[in-house]
């Protein structure tokens, strides 16, 4: 579950490229402030929390292909598996790993997020 | 050629019967798929309000089955009982504004926070489930056959045609292929398609304090599982942050089951409804990543749009709480 695109580095392109031609109309230039204040925040959190992130992922990709008894343990080969479906008593474990990592995801992208 | 408030007032008068003069024509959203105007006139001297959607074509999910097929399923939805907006004439594209439709204008308020916390619309809330099921029962007790024709979208088609999306954009992200593993093993046949609206849920609605109004944004229709609408009406997306209320934001999943099956006399499989609800949540999450790439793509160069894909997490959550719940049920006695 790697961080969603844009990438960091996307995301300050776009809000580079919005400052550049911002809106005419002021209510719309202010709605996308707004976004721009979102964004920067988040931002912000992924500068700090993403190595702790990437590094719990790593982790959880590792498991979750032991458990299918996979030899390669990289997210394209367990996406690749997933989608070939997931016996239950497989699916209950593979769940425990990924929600708390769902949370941390969220912890980065959107930590208002009800749980 | 650019639709323009000219054009539409040398156009629709010649579409309608009887005598109409155009007072006022404005433009009140131009959204990603439908173009939709306000439209004041008189016809033979009766004042007239009416909402004019046209096709923006700009972009199109590949789902929705057109300007002409969305104003039939309407029509038909409101001659079975579904509270809808009357439409007026149908413009199949050749009159010179593309495809689309004139209905009456209907009184109400569609916007969800506004809908949720004003307490005028407390007896709406309270009266929401059994009103929404009874609209949705007239929605799916419509006869298929006046309505031939339109493309039948059941589960497996759809989890396919999402997860297509989802590869294309070349991400590999195990929660979506976990979760399209699931979905792809686990759909459920659909023996009688029905009409669905597809895309039932709050933001969608006209109310009043006098309730339901209108069901509006027929441009998903389809024929395929009733349940698809309810699981729909559940998604977590459309609770507005009220995770604890499933429908809505409003109520609870039972309540509106037990309202459909009030209104339909059909029991609904809490299995059968949480497997779309997981469908809706899947698909929510492509669309989310539909809207990022048409960003990263260049298509719709919108920081909006870049912003919705770290919204991506969020979907991801969601489905991964569904799944688990839906796991559970399963194996509950």
């Amino acid at each position: 579950m790697p961080l969603n695109r844009p990438t960091a580095s996307e995301l300050v392109a776009a809000i580079a490229a919005y400052r550049q031609q911002p809106d005419a109309d002021s209510r719309v230039d202010d709605y996308y402030g707004k976004i721009i204040r979102h964004l920067e925040a988040l931002l912000a959190r992924e500068a700090t929390l993403s190595p702790r992130y990437q590094k719990n992922e790593r982790e959880v990709i590792k498991q979750s292909a032991d458990i299918l008894g996979l030899k390669d343990s990289d997210a394209a080969t367990l996406a690749e598996a997933f989608s070939q479906g997931v016996l239950p008593d497989a699916l209950q474990k593979i769940l425990s790993l990924w929600l708390p990592l769902a949370e941390e995801k969220l912890a980065i992208d959107n930590p208002r997020y009800p749980l | 050629m650019a639709i323009t408030a000219e054009r539409i007032g040398q156009v629709l008068p010649a579409r309608l019967a009887g005598q109409v003069e155009i007072s006022r024509c404005r433009r009140l959203t131009a959204g990603a798929s439908a173009d939709t105007w306000r439209v004041q006139a008189t016809l033979d001297g009766q004042p007239q309000d009416w909402i004019l959607r046209l096709d923006a074509g700009a972009e199109d999910l590949g789902m929705a089955p057109g300007k002409t097929w969305e104003a039939r399923a309407q029509q038909a939805a409101g001659e079975a009982g579904c509270p809808v907006a009357r439409v007026v004439t149908i413009l199949s594209g050749q009159e010179g504004l593309g495809e689309g439709y004139l209905m009456e204008a209907l009184p109400g308020e569609s916007l969800p926070p506004v809908l949720l916390k004003d307490d005028r619309y407390r007896p709406a809330r309270d009266g929401f489930c059994q009103q929404a099921a009874q609209a949705l029962a007239a929605i799916h007790r419509t006869p298929p056959a006046v309505l031939d024709g339109l493309p039948v979208q059941d589960a497996l088609t759809q989890v396919e045609q999402l997860y297509a999306m989802h590869q294309d954009y070349g991400e590999a992200l195990p929660v979506f292929s976990l979760v399209y593993g699931w979905l792809k093993a686990n759909a459920p046949e659909c023996a009688s398609p029905a009409l669905v609206h597809g895309d039932f849920r709050l933001g969608n609605f006209l109310i009043t304090d006098n309730g339901l109004q209108g069901v509006l944004d027929w441009e998903l229709t389809h024929l395929g599982d009733p349940m698809e609408d309810l699981g729909w009406l559940c998604v977590n997306a459309w609770r507005f942050g009220r995770r604890h209320l499933p429908v809505a934001g409003i109520d609870s999943r039972e309540a509106l089951y037990l309202a459909y099956q009030a209104a339909t006399g059909i029991t609904v499989d809490p299995l059968h409804a949480r497997y779309w609800e997981l469908l809706g949540t899947f698909k929510w999450g492509v669309i989310c990543q539909y809207q990022a790439y048409s960003y990263l793509r260049g298509h719709v160069p919108s920081l909006e749009r870049a912003a919705i894909g770290r919204r991506v997490a969020e979907t991801e959550y969601d489905m991964l709480v569904c799944l688990q719940d839906l796991t559970e049920l399963n194996h509950a006695p």
